[in-house]
């Protein structure tokens, strides 16, 4: 089940109205939960199951964790967690990749294998969820949290539905003690997060599948020409899309998540304001970087191992988190290209200050970011490493020069227009909060501003298409 | 700007900004489901994956089903056509642009399925290489095959809303009506097309058009290709037949520049004869019709809605004779 179907709204509409009732809290919980568990098993039931292992799985290794007398025991538990979860993640997302890569590594070797047929069907959400569950284990291994007596509650934290399938990748330690008091919104939450889910919805179904997706789409053809034009407008486009498609999706989650008296945590802060990929990376997707940070940066010794250490920590997450995003090459440098600007951001800043002291400093660092970024954004995006690789080109001139194949001119202003105001938005508002500007807007330019919004909703169609950071 | 926040503001006045928001887009919505009811426009469906997935579901074990693109889809009624032909149920499976190949397997493969094929004669789809049309029509049952357990509810709610508001139709959705009046220069006066719940659409022309195929026409096949192909499509063709089904090939009545370019490049006096004699079909050509004279299709190759039911009738009574109902 998605956000942006009627559906959903059925389904919110009925969980809403049980969970403001005056049934207990125990019930709701229970009815939240098994909601949860409907959103997810709409797109593919037999995937609940798995949902259910890492669920069961990580609830009993914390408890026996934290029952533990000795350190090894404790190792054991941690290990079978990580086992358990990662196992499954690499069996369902990467099985294939792996076996594709040693059948092809034996082939260059001159041995001929051909691997079984290895056609799983991806389950939605499973690296979400997982990183999820594992946040709650290695922070009871950890001595950072109590393991939980209620399976329900630690079960809630799981599959609590806003955040399910797509994030923000809520720590348990966050969300569990919300599950303590009986939650329900108020009227200043319903109005806050009706609010942010128009926006997230606007965001989602006008901006990135309405008008940016099909730029995209025709620039990123397989085998086809690409000239100059097409491939910075598809790519520039691209970067919209994904940014309007995935915020927009944190959005709605906020917005549902408040609804229901919850709150979740953020995930963009105008990402293409940023100066810098250390900035860059404390702004977009910022569930996934702190919790790459806090468990896998942290404990392989982050920055304190001197230069070439810290380094080599920084490539190592940056491929993981590349790798995390999907089972394929370019994934992985997309990872890497951002590992290694990082590690150059490095060397080049040193101990200058980090905000630019002058315009042209700012303006060149934020422009600097984003432009590279880009560059990263094509191989994310790109179907193959050949198509990728003849964007890349085509992008520093050495594409076709056949005139735009990718969209019509429409389309293409379009495009450009909604591009230029999202960065001029980013840049303008970079260290604003969106709530701020809510808060700061009279009631009727709110109200008229989100009218406009769900007019446009309405009128724009492009299809359901379903959030991009749901295949990962 | 934080895009999203974990800690949570009131809004001032929330309820009554959202109080206008609900009005102003009430307000805008009805103003423009008016204007265009007043130009003319009506509620179309459209053509989408869902629509073609829920007709894909109704193809009962000895259906007519009616496979092709755009001349079939938009040239007969299959409603009519069931009706006509006493009851018999008729599925639409024709899609705009789309090439038959793709449906063609899927019946086959469907042991269940001996029914009545239709298939429309196109020589791109049935010559060239078509990777682009393929790869529509591919997409589209993939999309079934796929659809999400909820996806049959969605689809059905989605189609109150578009059944009753014009709105909601393809030709007024924000970008396809930006990108008509960029190229117009004015805005559109009426539906060109309407697409209905059996999946037929009705066009309803503002002007003639010289429409040519060629710009469509990708490489033909080399000798050994088509030989591949029409090996495929014999083994499809005999999956359906073993099962008692029956296969028809039909070609639609096509005009001016279309005709004159199908003729140049796939003469249909040579090239009908080699399909007929590689695949063990049923043939109905427009060219043996007495009434082939007397449409005047205004792009060459698509009826207006006026002349739908006619051909509708004609194409029941030669399936009546070929197939002998």
């Amino acid at each position: 089940m998605v956000f942006n179907s009627l559906v959903f709204v059925v389904f919110f509409a009925v969980v809403a109205a049980f969970h403001h009732s005056r049934a207990p809290w125990r019930l709701k919980k229970l009815v939240l939960l098994a909601a949860s568990w409907a959103f997810y098993g709409a797109w593919n039931p037999p995937f609940l199951l798995l949902l259910w292992a890492s669920t069961v799985l990580d609830y009993y290794c914390a408890l026996a964790m934290e029952k533990a007398t000795s350190p090894s025991r404790r190792k054991f538990f941690i290990g079978l967690s990580l086992v358990g979860n990662l196992g499954m993640l690499a069996y369902f997302k990467y099985g294939k990749f792996v076996v594709d890569n040693v059948a092809a590594g034996l082939g260059a070797l001159g041995v001929h294998w051909t691997p079984p047929a290895f056609d799983l069907a991806l389950p939605v959400g499973i690296s979400f969820y997982t990183f999820h569950t594992l946040s709650y284990t290695l922070d009871v291994y950890r001595g950072e949290l109590a393991a939980r007596r209620s399976l329900v509650d630690f079960a809630m934290a799981v599959s609590f539905f806003p955040q399910l399938v797509a994030g923000p990748i809520m720590r348990a330690a966050a969300f569990l003690p919300q599950l303590e008091t009986e939650k329900r919104g108020s009227r200043e939450q319903w109005a806050n997060g009706l609010t942010l889910f128009v926006i997230g919805l606007f965001q989602k179904m006008v901006l990135a599948d309405g008008i940016l997706a099909p730029a995209v789409d025709g620039a990123f053809v397989p085998d086809g020409t690409h000239s100059f034009v097409d491939s910075w407008l598809g790519t520039l486009a691209f970067s919209g899309q994904i940014f309007f498609d995935f915020a927009g999706y944190s959005l709605c989650a906020l917005g549902i998540a408040r609804c229901l008296g919850f709150e979740l945590m953020d995930n963009f802060n105008s990402p293409y304001g940023a100066i810098g990929f250390s900035d860059f990376w404390r702004r977009w997707h910022i569930s996934l970087s702190t919790w790459l940070r806090d468990y896998l940066y942290i404990p392989l010794g982050g920055n304190r191992g001197g230069r070439r250490r810290t380094d080599i920590n920084l490539m190592l997450t940056m491929l993981i988190g590349g790798l995390w995003h999907g089972a394929s090459w370019a994934f992985v440098v997309w990872g890497g290209l951002h590992g290694i600007y990082l590690v150059i951001e490095r060397w080049v800043r040193g101990s200058r200050p980090t905000e630019p002291t002058s315009v042209v400093t700012f303006a060149f660092g934020i422009t600097a970011t984003y432009v590279l970024t880009c560059f990263t954004w094509v191989f994310f995006r790109a179907a193959d490493f050949t198509t990728a690789w003849e964007m890349v080109r085509a992008m520093v001139g050495f594409g076709t020069t056949l005139p735009g194949q990718t969209s019509s001119l429409v389309r293409a202003a379009v495009s450009v227009v909604v591009i230029v105001g999202m960065l001029w938005t980013q840049v303008r508002y970079r260290k604003h909060h969106l709530e701020d500007i809510l808060v700061a807007m009279s009631p009727v330019r709110r109200g008229v501003m989100l009218g406009a919004m769900l007019f446009t909703i309405a009128i724009v169609g492009g299809g359901q298409r379903a959030f991009i950071y749901f295949q990962f | 700007m934080h895009s999203s926040t974990s800690s949570f503001r009131a809004l001032p006045d929330g309820w009554s900004s959202l109080l206008i928001a609900a009005l102003f887009a009430i307000a805008a919505l009805g103003s423009y489901e008016a204007f265009w009811r007043l130009r003319g426009f009506r509620p179309s469906l459209t053509n989408n994956e869902a629509l073609w997935c829920e007709a894909r579901a109704k193809v009962e074990s000895d259906a007519i089903v009616l496979i092709g693109s755009s001349r079939l889809q938009l040239g007969i009624d299959p409603t009519l056509l069931g009706e006509t032909l006493g009851g018999k149920s008729v599925v639409d499976l024709a899609l705009e642009g789309a090439s038959f190949v793709p449906a063609l397997d899927d019946l086959a493969a469907d042991d269940w399925f001996h029914g009545t094929v239709v298939i429309e004669y196109m020589p791109r789809h049935w010559f060239t290489f078509d990777a682009f049309s393929r790869g529509r029509a591919q997409e589209f049952l993939r999309a079934c095959l796929t659809s999400s357990l909820v996806g049959p509810i969605e689809n059905r709610l989605s189609r109150h809303l578009d059944e009753r508001l014009a709105l909601m139709g393809p030709e007024l959705q924000l970008m396809s009506l930006l990108s008509y009046v960029a190229k117009h220069h004015y805005v559109p006066a009426s539906n060109h097309e309407v697409l209905r719940a059996d999946r037929s659409g009705r066009l309803h022309y503002a002007e003639r058009s010289n429409r040519s195929e060629a710009q469509f026409w990708e490489r033909s096949l080399s000798q050994l290709a088509l030989t591949e192909r029409f090996d495929h499509l014999r083994n499809d063709v005999a999956a359906i037949r073993r099962r008692g089904g029956r296969i028809v090939v039909y070609r639609s009545p096509i005009q001016s520049t279309v005709l004159q370019d199908e003729d140049q490049r796939f003469p249909a006096r040579e090239w009908l004869p080699r399909l007929t004699n590689a695949l063990p079909v049923e043939l109905i050509d427009f060219d043996a019709w007495p009434e082939r004279d007397s449409f005047q299709f205004p792009d060459g190759e698509h009826p207006d809605d006026a002349d739908v039911p006619r051909l509708t009738a004609i194409l029941a009574r030669e399936l009546g004779r070929v197939v002998q109902y």
